[in-house]
């Protein structure tokens, strides 16, 4: 009954669409990840943590290029994969902010490990965790420098070993 | 345009973009993915081909919604929801048993389809933001979506914002209109091809436009239904 329930949820928003596209700008989320040799000693793993008090070397996840050729953009009409994975990344980041939950942590971390691993052996690093934030950039509406494009830090996870599956 | 040759389009163009979803999530998805994925492939193919269409109609509903519960909602938010929408319209013209309810089903496609230019277009023309360009501004300065740097770079130039803004919320406004008279209707659908053209190549929507353009033969055919020869 419960399922059947759930999935009349997911499935009600697909047959009666709101199509409410872009009804207003809301902020944006940037993943970001850093990899670390060690578990910082301070930082006991499964504890809250919402500060930005944790290594300087972030790196943005799946970051867009300087420039796609008009090639590439046709090529991506038909293949797309990095891209429509990043945007399911950043979807799962709205939704784990509007709503935690474990799926859409999961998500995140999983994919991040996925093409941080894919780096770190092309590079032959060997740091054992990695840990993720979440960004979201909107526009200042604050008194000071009103109107520039600005991040802010809404999420940072618990550390997390890279060869433990999520 | 005739309900049954409506359907086959709507299959050929459906399986195509099942097609290439599939393949996108079997390589980067996880194992369970892959198994997943590999029977949508398959179904899809089969869609694509005409055989055996009402199973692998049902077949492919009964994934969806396991789909929706490995990734807890859409994958690609709207482009998944209209993939669905149309999967369903077409399940049902070969369940419901007779002409007029196959009708209804596939009628509701198509005005779903209008709608969802309609609803875009109003929800953004209330939008003072929308109005006056900063809505578009901010899409391309800040949004997830823009490909490139030098995409993003868009955002610096309010005037092609402005004017971008405009072009979009009247075409969406207007389309229903458009619906009215065949040669419109043509080029109604020409437009919003190309505008989804657009949004795949500055913003990597690809997914839209395949899905979206699936739709479109339910629109022709009602309108054929309705206004047939205007």
């Amino acid at each position: 009954m419960k399922t059947a329930l759930k999935t009349l949820c997911l499935l009600l928003p697909a047959l009666v669409p709101s199509w409410r596209f872009f009804d207003r700008i809301a902020p944006s989320p940037r993943v970001e990840y850093t990899v670390l040799d060690n578990r910082p000693d301070n930082r006991p793993n499964n504890r809250p943590n919402n500060r930005n008090d944790t290594p300087s070397d972030w790196r943005e996840f799946s970051p867009c290029p300087v420039r796609v050729s008009f090639l590439q953009m046709m090529m991506r009409m038909v293949w797309n994969p990095h891209r429509n994975e990043y945007l399911f990344v950043t979807s799962c980041a709205e939704r784990f902010i509007q709503n935690p939950t474990d799926h859409s942590r999961d998500e995140i971390m999983a994919r991040v490990k996925q093409a941080t691993a894919k780096e770190r052996l092309s590079k032959g690093q060997e740091e054992k965790y990695i840990q993720f934030r979440l960004m979201f950039v909107c526009r200042d509406d604050g008194h000071d420098d009103e109107g520039a494009v600005k991040p802010h830090l809404a999420y940072t996870s618990d550390v997390e070993p890279f060869g433990e599956e999520s | 345009m005739s309900l049954d040759l409506a359907i086959r389009m709507t299959e050929i163009m459906l399986g195509f973009a099942f097609i290439l979803q599939s393949i996108e999530h079997i390589y980067v998805g996880t194992k369970n993915d892959r198994i997943l994925f590999s029977g949508r492939l398959g179904l899809s193919i089969l869609l694509l081909a005409g055989l055996y269409t009402p199973y692998v109609c049902a077949g492919l509903v009964i994934i969806t919604l396991v789909q929706l519960h490995r990734f807890q909602g859409p994958y690609n938010g709207g482009s998944d929801r209209m993939g669905i929408l149309v999967l369903c319209a077409l399940t049902l013209t070969y369940f419901l048993p007779s002409g007029r309810l196959q009708d209804m089903a596939f009628g509701y496609l198509a005005m779903q389809l209008i709608l969802s230019y309609f609803i875009s277009g109003w929800v953004k023309m209330v939008n003072p933001e929308w109005r006056n360009g900063q809505a578009l501004q901010d899409v391309f300065a800040f949004s997830v979506y823009p490909v490139s740097d030098a995409v993003r770079g868009w955002s610096q130039c309010p005037r092609v914002m402005l004017i971008m803004s405009w072009a979009v919320i009247i075409f969406e406004l207007a389309f229903p209109f458009l619906f009215l008279t065949t040669v419109t209707l043509y080029i109604g659908l020409a437009i919003a091809a190309a505008f989804h053209l657009a949004n795949a190549c500055l913003f990597g929507l690809n997914r839209f436009f395949w899905v979206w353009l699936a739709a479109y033969p339910s629109l022709i055919w009602l309108h054929d239904r309705l206004l047939g020869g205007v």
